[in-house]
């Protein structure tokens, strides 16, 4: 209603207007006086189209008086005198407003001459209702400035109307407003309660087949995180599959395709706790397949852990296939996928490796077997992958049998080394040292949190009929929290659908050790800190649809700079790795960053780098500008195009490692250093 | 493709063939070129009129004519998998005067008569490989956990039916439902994309291809699909689907799995298959550094010179349809010369993904019979620096 009202006020204002250009001077005062009759008919009058719809009524205004307007137009004086009301007559003309009309043609069509004489005779016995019309007809108009009047209203109403469209659009998708974190709390107190108690993420990965699933379901089922009686049953269910030795794996694989092949294809994570850490362990596919799951497993890790099976001879093969021809990535195939994993993972920017030579009961507990395998790992994974001797660890264990894994292995005398947990308590202590500090120095930091899983809905009932039919604007995010902090309250922008919703409940899902009937307990957090795994619940968000695994999310702040930037056109510097068929202009490939994939494609290159040895030994890098293609081990600075848009933080490193496959291998690892915005 | 005529004069060829599909309809485009006439049926819309002057308020009229055209240029819109000329008449009807224009979609199926003033050896070679091939059109669906691409492979073209994305929930421990149940309708979703978009009866194959073994998951969803139509015909054609790997579910996949060797032995003789395979050899020449392959014009023209020396010559039809008459009697003339030299020439279709990396690479390319040093220019804007 309230435009409506703007136009009447509008409307009439203007009428007002033109009632003074009317106005000549001998006639001012009574003119005046005729305005305040004029006054409430008009009230009357707007009030009645105000009920009538906007586009019918701006017509109607004109025509009731049209048809006697123009008739009188051409008597323009006398009629003036003809209408001037006494103040008597001015209360008395409401009531006689229903009085017959039939003398109004009489005065209309008389001689002007004539009709000017009897003004005076008529005055009193002239039906006032005429006399009022009359005036009022004057008062408005010709009919043609009406019509221009309402032609010049009608554009500027619409005008009107369409700027307030646009704010209102613009202020519910475009502008995004910080919003207040739901309780205050101490920001410092928080972190000091939450790095009193340090998180580790560690991956384990391996070859297919090493034991890597059953190792952890072995750690969980040994610090009593899965109780006797579920483990008992995966027992039953696995020897009923035909499939014994698998019980500990199906701990950590549920799917029905997991479970009937035997095959983990997916990572999945664990969190648990103790009186003073906390972990968080993912479970990660070895089969070369399955890759890309792995990748996304490594980048939510800080260190990995790699299990080798002792009683295959892969890793042998594999490090000797290197020494005889550089052409690694082709016989890698074949042996294994060990030495390729830890090479992304190298790449991803992972440097503490604990190394668990598994399977060892096989072997009777052969320490000789152990040390070579160490030493060839040692060998390979220091001159070739670049890794430093101190931050790699190696253990023999048996998972199955759970040697040396949560327990110490009475069975292994020659090893007095610490187990697998407790090298990850280790671990835990190393990476964390000083996160107090780090934490508290990064309260300034941008939040940025990438999502590793997405349900629709608020959770539990997802897929479900009945939510998706239903519209919800309640998403259920999963991540790791890469920098900065969040609170419940606070909203967040997703990117790269440039997509805004209002945080409603973060938690984390953690198990204590010890207290497997407390099993995938929330916790409900107040803050979330850099390094976390969190769950988020978020409200209020617009288009559900346009999210995916993989965004970004940030926090709004007041200081709105362009801190995410999405492109998809990057600028990488890579590092080639031996390829068995060049990347040339144009060749399609897989991109990994943080923990999506895109399709992408190199669409120029800027620089290649060759190292040309000299006769004398020494080594010369030369720059190549006019190539189309990449081989193996050169450096270049490319332009890569992926399909979709990438979101690119600048200043955060880690999430801007790139890895490069093509036709299940990896062929380089690089940074993104730039994007290009078109 | 039909040939219904085809007569030769120094004014020029006269052409009649009869395009029978999609494939036909992009060998026409590849031989029109700017300046040719062609006549052929097409609707237009004619307005009503007496004596040349149009009746005002009346109708315009839809009508099927017989229109001959001068050609200004001409779109194949591959998903559409039309083919699209524009032209002026340079025959005057009754309703259509003389140089009016008129955009005209090629009939299936209907006949076009195609007049060129200069007709070379690569078009007669066009139109024989047209009219004598043997078709072959392969389904292919490339899929991975929550994306799926459905494609129809024809031999000069790879067409994009249909792509479906769906972010699926992780599985987690203890509870991994919500994960099957998204992975579930995401591959019925596929399985019915499929069966939508491919005309499985008249497919020689349908290539089905992921990491892992998602691809038999969805092989038998297509199964239940079909067996639950209980058409006999569809369900015989149970055994045209061939299971294979590749790493990823993009596009990209496609190619990964047509040079596998036991989908080699499948699809082999197809025009696709073989570019594929060329086109690997072409890299992996490139990659070992053993001056076998080249690309870029005055490589090629090089290799060339030293006669004998070119096995086969990679080149795009890109280049080959070039309204300009220089440029294009340039390239069919390069053409000519390894063939004369007992070299093979491999034409590219950018409509296919090898195609297009060509493309990429000038579009040209060789690889040679025996190792050439030195065949590659010399780089003069590169600069030497030391290492620290």
């Amino acid at each position: 209603m309230s435009k409506l009202q703007l136009l009447a006020e509008k409307r009439r204002q203007q009428k007002e207007a033109n009632v003074a250009n009317n106005e000549r001077s001998g006639l001012d005062k009574l003119l005046q006086k005729r305005k305040l009759v004029a006054q409430p008919l008009l009230n009357l009058e707007t009030k009645k189209r105000l009920k009538e719809p906007v586009g019918g009524k701006l017509n109607k205004v004109v025509q009731p008086s049209l048809s006697l307007q123009q008739k009188l137009v051409d008597k323009d004086d006398p009629l003036i005198e003809l209408s001037l009301p006494t103040p008597s007559l001015l209360s008395t003309t409401t009531k006689r407003l229903q009085q017959p009309t039939h003398i109004l043609p009489s005065i209309i069509f008389a001689n002007n001459n004539a009709l000017s004489k009897s003004v005076i005779d008529i005055n009193t016995n002239i039906p006032t209702n005429i006399a009022v019309k009359i005036k009022e007809n004057f008062q408005k108009k010709s009919p043609d400035d009406n019509r221009k009047i309402v032609n010049t209203l009608s554009e500027k109403i619409q005008n009107v109307e369409l700027k307030q469209e646009k704010e209102e659009s613009r202020s519910s998708s475009t502008i995004k407003k910080p919003t207040k974190a739901k309780n205050k709390i101490d920001l410092n107190e928080e972190i000091t309660l939450k790095s009193s108690k340090p998180l580790l993420s560690a991956i384990v990965i391996g070859h297919v087949d090493s034991g890597k699933s059953t190792t952890i379901g072995r750690l969980l089922y040994d610090l009593g995180i899965v109780d006797s009686r579920s483990l008992h049953k995966l027992t039953k269910d696995a020897e009923l599959a035909g499939k014994g030795s698998f019980s500990l794996a199906w701990i950590m694989d549920q799917t029905p395709e997991e479970r009937s092949r035997g095959v983990t294809i997916d990572i999945v994570q664990t969190q648990f706790e103790t009186s003073n850490m906390r972990f968080a362990i993912i479970d990660s596919p070895g089969h070369r397949d399955y890759i890309p799951q792995m990748i996304n497993g490594i980048t939510q890790a800080d260190v990995a852990i790699v299990i080798i099976d002792s009683t295959s001879d892969l890793i042998f093969e594999a490090s000797s296939a290197v020494g005889k021809n550089g052409d690694f990535s082709v016989r890698d195939i074949a042996k294994g996928q060990t030495f390729e994993q830890l090479k992304i993972a190298k790449n991803l920017g992972i440097e503490n490796v604990l190394l668990v030579i598994n399977k060892m009961d096989v072997n009777d507990w052969d320490e000789d077997r152990f040390i070579s395998i160490e030493n060839v790992l040692k060998d390979h994974l220091t001159n070739e992958l670049g890794f430093q001797l101190q931050n790699l660890n190696f253990l023999p264990a048996s998972g199955f049998n759970g040697d040396n894994i949560f327990n110490d292995s009475k069975l292994c005398p020659w090893y007095n080394g610490p187990t697998l947990f407790q090298y990850m308590e280790i671990m835990n202590t190393q990476t964390n040292e000083n996160s107090h500090i780090t934490l508290s120095n990064q309260s300034k930091d941008q939040f940025v949190l990438t999502v590793t899983d997405l349900t629709l809905g608020s959770g539990i009932e997802s897929g479900s009929i009945v939510s998706t039919s239903k519209k919800s604007d309640t998403v259920t995010i999963h991540g790791r929290v890469n920098s900065g902090y969040l609170q419940p309250g606070e909203s967040v922008n997703f990117w790269p659908s440039n997509e805004s919703g209002q945080v409603d409940t973060i938690s984390t899902v953690i198990t204590k050790v010890n207290n497997s009937k407390d099993n995938n307990n929330k916790v409900v957090e107040k803050v979330a800190i850099p390094g976390e795994f969190v769950e988020m619940k978020i409200r209020k968000v617009e288009l559900i649809d346009a999210l995916a695994i993989g965004d970004l999310v940030t926090k709004i702040t007041k200081a709105d700079d362009d801190f995410v930037k999405c492109s998809n056109q990057l600028v990488c510097e890579l590092s080639m790795f031996s390829l068995n068929r060049p990347i040339l202009i144009g060749t399609p490939f897989i991109l990994f960053k943080g923990n999506v994939s895109y399709s992408a494609k190199l669409s120029a290159i800027e620089w290649v780098e060759n190292k040309i040895e000299n006769d004398d030994g020494s080594i010369t890098l030369k720059k190549t500008k006019k190539r189309k293609h990449l081989s193996s081990n050169q450096r270049a600075r490319v332009i890569i195009e992926t399909e979709k848009l990438v979101p690119i933080t600048e200043s955060i490193v880690k999430l801007n490692r790139i890895v490069i496959r093509k036709e299940g291998l990896t062929v380089a690892a690089g940074l993104i250093k730039k994007t290009i915005i078109s | 493709m039909k040939l219904i005529s085809k007569s030769s004069s120094k004014e020029g060829a006269v052409v009649a063939v009869v395009p029978e599909d999609a494939d036909d309809l992009w060998t026409l485009y590849n031989i029109i070129s700017k300046g040719d006439e062609i006549t052929l049926k097409s609707y237009r819309n004619i307005k009503p009129s007496v004596n040349g002057i149009p009746i005002p308020g009346a109708q315009a009229q839809r009508k099927l004519l017989n229109l001959t055209l001068s050609v200004e240029s001409s779109t194949f819109v591959s998903s559409e998998r039309e083919l699209r000329i524009k032209g002026t008449t340079t025959v005057p009807l009754i309703d259509v005067p003389l140089s009016s224009y008129h955009t005209a979609t090629v009939m299936i199926n209907e006949q076009v008569k195609i007049f060129k003033e200069i007709w070379d050896s690569h078009d007669d070679e066009i139109i024989d490989n047209a009219c004598n091939a043997m078709k072959a059109e392969v389904g292919a669906i490339v899929l991975e956990e929550g994306v799926s691409h459905t494609c129809l492979i024809t031999d000069s073209m790879t067409i994009l039916r249909n792509k479906i994305e769906k972010s699926i929930p992780k599985k987690r421990r203890g509870d991994s439902s919500a994960h099957d149940k998204a992975l579930n309708i995401f591959l019925n979703n596929t399985a019915l994309a499929a069966l939508r978009n491919l005309d499985i009866l008249n497919l020689k194959a349908i290539v089905v291809a992921s990491p892992g073994k998602l691809q038999n998951q969805l092989i038998e969803k297509i199964f239940e699909e079909i067996n639950k139509s209980s058409d006999k015909e569809l369900i015989r054609c149970k055994s045209k689907f061939i299971s294979a790997t590749s790493s990823t579910g993009y596009l990209q996949g496609l190619e990964e799995v047509l040079k596998t060797p036991s989908i080699k032995k499948q699809l082999s003789d197809t025009k696709v298959q073989k570019n594929v395979a060329l086109f690997d050899e072409f890299s992996k020449h490139l990659n070992n550094d053993d001056y076998r392959a080249f690309y870029g014009e005055e490589e090629v023209k090089k290799a060339l010179e030293i006669g004998g020396a070119i096995k086969v010559l990679l080149i795009t039809d890109t280049l080959l349809k070039n309204d300009d008459v220089n440029k294009r009697r340039h390239y069919i003339d390069i053409v000519e010369r390894v063939k004369e030299d007992n070299g093979d020439v491999s034409i590219f279709s950018s409509l296919h993904d090898s195609g297009k990396q060509l493309d990429q690479l000038t579009g040209i390319a060789v690889i040679l019979n025996y190792p050439v040093p030195d065949l590659e220019e010399d780089d003069d804007d590169e600069s030497i620096y030391e290492s620290d």
